[in-house]
């Protein structure tokens, strides 16, 4: 059938009915439509937040054993200067302290700003980030024992845990007759570890 | 769906309704102005159903032919072609394809009709026409007939079937294996039943003739015919005991024929005419003879319906989808407010016990990851210690090597340069196989602490013996080597450096000589852990 043939005359009135019924259904469909998503996104949301209480609901014991085993764990390394500020004038005291002991023929050190420190390994990751201060030792010695008696008494006085990063050790030239003249110029690089949460500037607590 | 069915029989246009399934009375229409007029007046009132023309004139045509075997397109020209040559006016023409020729070619057999006089049909078409009233086609009576005489107890292959008109025609249609042959119509002269009777059958042996003449019947057996009417003709037609060796008498009521096409008792006439105006309506025969601009209205008819149908269907459909997706809504909005509520439970319970736990500066996963990182820190410190012990055992027994200096520092990389100076560690070492390298095989990549320490030293006294002090710094670095907590040990400098690539100089008189040399050594420590 050709278009010339159609008579549209028979059709007008059936033509506008399914234009409206088309119309009727996209505006039912369209409503209809946005009511449900709306709908199903609020649903999607509280079972999403359901999901988070249930989660933190079932992991109260895990929480309560964590706290149990780690929170005093924690408040020691706060009480040994690890977690928190860093305390510089005890390390500085301790040093002299040590430099009394050992009677060593010269100590000098330096130690530089404090900075977030990235380590060759790696590290659990939380809120709380490591920070660490450069600390250059520069000492003569008479025996190269006293330099380990000096990183004990480091370790075992001062607030705080540091990791020697490296050392060089030379020897001068001994003189005959005179071994009471010190003969090891030692040069070593330390950190200073501290622990702390950068949201929390000035305590660990 | 409603449909009616216009029979146009005699000059005379039968309208026929249904009612309940059964046919109603007829309303007439003659062929002259007046009943035109009516027509038109009955056309503008009457709904617009479809129409059923169904026509019994004796201006029509029977022709059987054969042509070849093709389809499709080539079959609808070929078809087109021979009825234009085998009818002088082919508006109203018709082909039905009957089956195949046994032998030869096997050409299609088909069987034109036409009705000769377009004329009689044309003032009803014009009036059809003219009020848009959509006509599903024109169709022959005797072409009906086929679907009659099937649903008849007919089991011979040549039948005759006669059947009478309420416009006086006597409808005499040959069928062979129940396909329409030929048809003929007689006009019944006026009068009483006797005199049809009586007629009836010298019709039937005239055309029992004219079939013979043609070879269209078997030798060895009657022509089997079989005659619609009243009781009163058939028993008139009973009495006259017509049967005889070339022809034999099946006598049908036409109320029995009528209950066999599912027309409800009682018939209440005694001609064939509603018989088949419902087979007609009921059986919705394609088109036969009206041509497509005729049945133009009827296509818009049911384009109509369509568009309609289409309408309803996108409203229903657009109504349930839209219903479903409103109860699924609804639903979503309760479940919405019970995993609200069950949430809101179990803050409320978390907040109580978290209330009774100690108060902590951090979230406890955090607290654990300080305390973690602090254990890691310590399981990676370093101090030169562990290199120093190493160097004594290893001095053991070396009573002229002196250390003049020592780069140390402390590394997870066995590789890295110390001092500015890269030297490759090659902690894989050829002489142990079962060496201690942290990432041999599958196992997953372990981080592990090395110290790393360029040792220079020299051999004092030295009487300028090379060769003894190079052996000595060989010997050094194995019993280096040999140490269990060594990973690598290589000596960088040679007392005197004897490669080919190296300038050498020297002085015979052994003056001021000195022996020295480096060695670089890595030794693991305990922080060995998975990455």
């Amino acid at each position: 059938m050709k278009a010339a043939d159609i008579d549209w005359s028979m059709l007008r009135g059936a033509l506008i009915g399914l234009g409206i019924a088309v119309l009727v259904s996209a505006v039912l469909l369209g409503v209809s439509y946005h009511f449900w998503e709306a709908s199903d996104q609020k649903l999607r949301r509280a079972n999403s937040t359901l999901r988070v209480a249930e989660d933190e609901y079932r992991k109260l014991d895990e929480l309560e054993q964590m706290i149990a085993t780690f929170y005093p764990r924690f408040q020691d390394l706060e009480r040994d200067g690890i977690i928190g500020e860093e305390r510089r004038l005890e390390w500085t005291e301790t040093l002299e302290r040590a430099d009394e002991e050992l009677k060593l023929p010269d100590v000098k050190y330096t130690i530089n700003t404090q900075d977030r420190h990235k380590t060759e390994f790696s590290l659990p990751e939380g809120t709380y980030k490591l920070f660490a201060s450069e600390m250059n030792l520069n000492l003569v010695l008479l025996h190269e024992d006293d330099l380990f008696r000096l990183l004990s008494l480091l370790e075992e006085d001062a607030d705080g845990l540091y990791t020697v990063e490296s050392c060089t050790l030379t020897r001068t030239r001994d003189q005959p007759g005179r071994p009471d003249l010190p003969h090891i110029n030692t040069a070593c690089k330390l950190f200073w570890y501290t622990i702390r949460n950068p949201e929390q500037p000035g305590a660990a607590s | 769906m409603s449909r009616r069915v216009f029979f146009l029989a005699g000059g005379r246009m039968a309208v026929y309704h249904w009612s309940g399934g059964a046919p109603l009375e007829p309303l007439w229409f003659g062929a002259d102005e007046d009943g035109l007029t009516e027509f038109s007046l009955y056309l503008n009132h009457a709904p617009r159903d479809p129409v059923y023309m169904l026509v019994d004139v004796v201006e029509e045509e029977f022709r059987e032919e054969s042509i070849p075997h093709v389809m499709g397109s080539d079959r609808r020209s070929l078809i087109r072609t021979r009825l234009n040559r085998l009818f002088r006016d082919p508006t109203y023409s018709y082909a039905a394809v009957q089956g195949r020729e046994p032998d030869g070619r096997r050409d299609d057999r088909v069987l034109f009709t036409s009705l000769i006089r377009p004329d009689l049909l044309s003032p009803w078409i014009g009036q059809i026409a003219k009020h848009k009233v959509p006509l599903a086609g024109i169709y022959s009576l005797p072409l009906v007939s086929e679907a009659l005489i099937k649903r008849m107890p007919v089991e011979s292959d040549h039948a005759l079937l006669v059947t009478l008109q309420s416009s006086g025609g006597l409808r005499q249609t040959f069928f062979h294996q129940k396909r329409l042959k030929l048809s003929r119509l007689a006009i019944m002269p006026p009068g009483g039943t006797p005199g049809h009777a009586s007629y009836v059958l010298g019709e039937i042996e005239k055309i029992r003739r004219y079939l013979n003449s043609l070879r269209q019947l078997p030798h060895e057996s009657p022509l089997d015919v079989y005659v619609v009417g009243g009781r009163p003709l058939l028993a008139d037609i009973t009495r006259q005991s017509p049967d005889s060796l070339t022809t034999r008498h099946h006598l049908m009521d036409v109320e029995e024929v009528a209950e066999m096409v599912g027309l409800k008792p009682p018939y209440g006439s005694e001609y064939s005419d509603r018989i088949f105006a419902h087979i007609l309506a009921k059986k919705r025969l394609p088109n036969q003879y009206a041509p497509p601009s005729q049945t133009r209205h009827n296509t818009m008819h049911r384009a109509r319906l369509f568009l309609i149908a289409a309408s309803i269907v996108v409203v229903v459909a657009g109504i349930f989808i839209s219903a479903s997706n409103a109860v699924d809504a609804i639903v979503a909005i309760n479940e919405t407010s019970s995993a609200n509520q069950r949430a809101d439970f179990y803050r409320d319970r978390t907040n109580i016990a978290k209330q009774r736990m100690p108060k902590t500066p951090a979230e406890p996963k955090n607290l654990k990851a300080a305390v973690q990182m602090a254990d890691k820190l310590r399981a990676f410190q370093a101090t030169p210690r562990a290199m120093a012990v190493t160097l004594s055992k290893g001095l053991s027994g070396f009573d002229t090597i002196k250390i003049d200096k020592i780069d140390w520092r402390a590394s997870t990389d066995p590789d890295k340069p110390i001092g500015g100076r890269a030297e490759r560690a090659n902690v894989r070492r050829n002489n142990n196989p079962g060496g201690r390298n942290p990432t041999s095989g599958n196992a997953p990549e372990r981080e592990r602490l090395y110290q790393l320490a360029n040792i220079e030293g020299s051999i004092e006294p030295f009487d300028g013996n090379y060769r003894a002090a190079i052996e000595t710094v060989r010997h050094f670095n194995a019993a280096l080597l040999a140490l269990p907590e060594v990973e690598a040990a290589n000596v960088l400098e040679y007392p005197l450096d004897t490669s080919s690539e190296a300038k050498l100089s020297g002085d015979t008189d052994r003056k001021d000589v000195q022996a020295k040399f480096v060695i670089h050594v890595v030794i693991g420590t305990g922080a060995d852990e998975s990455s």
